[in-house]
């Protein structure tokens, strides 16, 4: 590339500037929408690695379990890469347990004969380091276990999350690439009317024994400009979005509150304009002919 | 330099040339004329590979144009000038700029293209007009600009189709006075012609073409 492929690419886009205008704005809608794609398939991702600092388990145990078995079972719990901590809650613990959560019918448990509730372990999960399907897999694990009665989570309202999330990922992306699908076609045609606007410049470029290369270096330049352009609108319009959108809404919804909005990743937005730009404008002019 | 043997072309079932064997010699002068579509045109771009021939072979300067890989054909155009009989020029760009696209796309300094570029517009008498626009010149001085551009990045071969077409008496003369410059530089012409008064008496082999046949070869 040279200096005189800078100045005809410049030339380019002031003569054609209402063509590159309207190609820019269009990739800007198109990314800028992207980004908000991007921001809601990345929250439900956080939101799905930290679902399950929210559970506890409680692994209910077979009574008459001696107090190696217990201390055994304990470390085999704990083990797991998904358990952070486990605690240990006897029968005793546990009717007192229930006693308090029947304050002032406490006289209900007056009639046992003997206390019929479980020994348990309350397991903690690990701080964003597990998947909801994992959580599945470690208590079919605790359950098959010896010495252990059941296993008790929110089982359902896990797969339910876990249902949730997969379709909002799995539409969100198929969105997303919908989108750039979109957005490098914008690029394409945009290019590759240009080169057909300038087909007699090309022409007798060719006639003079330009190569592809030195044909095609003003055409990507032109490729690139829209597409970072664009990414650079797309980038101003989706911060002026979060932060309206955010300021608006956050207090009356708390789920927006706290939404993530990854500043790096936006920033990159006019980097993704430059590849799709340059990509979109390689594909427009595919093989020179001669 | 040029070696034609047995070339045939033909357009959509037309035959515009039929059996063409000839050869020009290095440093040679030839005029090829004939009536319009007698094939002239056709034969020059045969040469610049702007078309491929259906039959017979080709040979420019010992390369064989029906056997070249097509990223070689810029080089091969690269040994070429061409004044084309629809000019080519581009009219967003001034003069100089037309001039100097032959050096740009061989990748020359911006100084060295000045030069040059300054040198060969002096050469066809436009050094004053190197900022104007074609459109803002006339058909003989925007047929200069043609010539310059053929000629700045000295090629080994020049090829000019029906370079006079449009031009009087005294402007056709100036140009063919530039050509036998050249020429006279060791550089191989070739003109596609049906003005004879461009080699009326010039001792040059003229080459006529009737109906995409070599009818005849005569000294000028």
């Amino acid at each position: 590339m040279s200096l005189y492929h800078a100045k005809s690419a410049l030339s380019g886009l002031w003569k054609e500037k209402w063509i590159y205008l309207l190609s820019t704005l269009s990739m800007a809608v198109g990314l800028f929408v992207m980004s908000v794609g991007f921001v809601a398939v990345y929250n439900m991702h956080i939101l799905a690695r930290e679902l399950p600092e929210k559970f506890s388990m409680t692994v209910y145990l077979k009574d008459g379990l001696s107090a190696d078995d217990m201390n055994r079972l304990k470390g085999a719990i704990g083990a797991d890469r998904l358990v952070s901590k486990v605690t240990y809650i006897s029968k005793d613990d546990a009717l007192d347990e229930l006693r308090k959560s029947l304050k002032g019918s406490e006289n209900l448990l007056d009639g046992l004969d003997n206390n019929p509730l479980p020994a348990s372990f309350e397991v903690k999960l690990k701080r964003k380091s597990v998947e909801p399907a994992s959580v599945g897999q470690l208590a079919k694990e605790i359950r098959s276990m010896q010495g252990v009665d059941d296993i008790q989570y929110g089982q359902e309202f896990l797969d339910q999350i876990q249902k949730i999330v997969r379709i909002v990922q799995t539409s969100g992306l198929t969105f997303l690439a919908a989108l750039l699908a979109g957005v490098l076609f914008v690029c394409y045609t945009s290019v590759k009317i240009l080169f057909y606007r300038k087909a007699d410049e090309v022409e007798t470029l060719k006639l003079l024994g330009a190569t592809g290369w030195f044909i095609r270096v003003p055409f990507l330049l032109e490729g690139v400009a829209i597409g970072v352009l664009g990414g650079a609108g797309a980038l101003a319009a989706s911060f002026a979005f979060f932060k309206v959108f955010i300021a608006r809404f956050g207090a009356s919804m708390p789920v927006l509150a706290n939404m993530a909005v990854p500043s790096v990743m936006l920033a990159a937005l006019p980097l993704a304009g430059l590849f799709i730009g340059f990509t979109g404008a390689l594909i427009a002019l595919g093989r020179i002919r001669f | 330099m040029i070696r034609f043997e047995n070339v045939s072309k033909i357009y959509d079932k037309h035959p515009a040339l039929k059996g063409i064997t000839f050869l020009a010699g290095k440093g040679e002068m030839l005029f090829i004329t004939g009536p319009s579509g007698a094939g002239k045109s056709t034969l020059l771009k045969l040469i610049y590979h702007a078309v491929e021939p259906d039959e017979g072979t080709i040979t420019i300067a010992g390369q064989g144009t029906s056997t070249i890989r097509a990223g070689q054909i810029p080089y091969l155009r690269r040994m070429i000038g061409v004044v084309f009989q629809d000019f080519r020029l581009l009219t967003r760009r001034t003069v100089f700029e037309n001039t100097a696209l032959a050096l740009r796309i061989r990748g020359l300094g911006d100084q060295e293209i000045k030069n040059s570029v300054m040198e060969t517009l002096k050469l066809v008498g436009l050094r004053h007009k190197s900022d104007v626009y074609p459109e803002s010149l006339s058909g003989g001085e925007q047929q200069r600009v043609v010539i310059a551009r053929a000629l700045v990045a000295e090629p080994m071969l020049l090829l000019a189709d029906e370079p006079t077409g449009n031009l009087d008496q005294d402007t056709s003369m100036e140009i063919l006075r530039i050509f036998k410059d050249i020429n006279a530089r060791g550089t191989t012409v070739l003109i596609a012609t049906h003005n004879t008064a461009l080699y009326a008496g010039s001792s040059k082999r003229v080459l006529r073409l009737e109906e995409g046949a070599l009818a005849r070869e005569d000294l000028g």
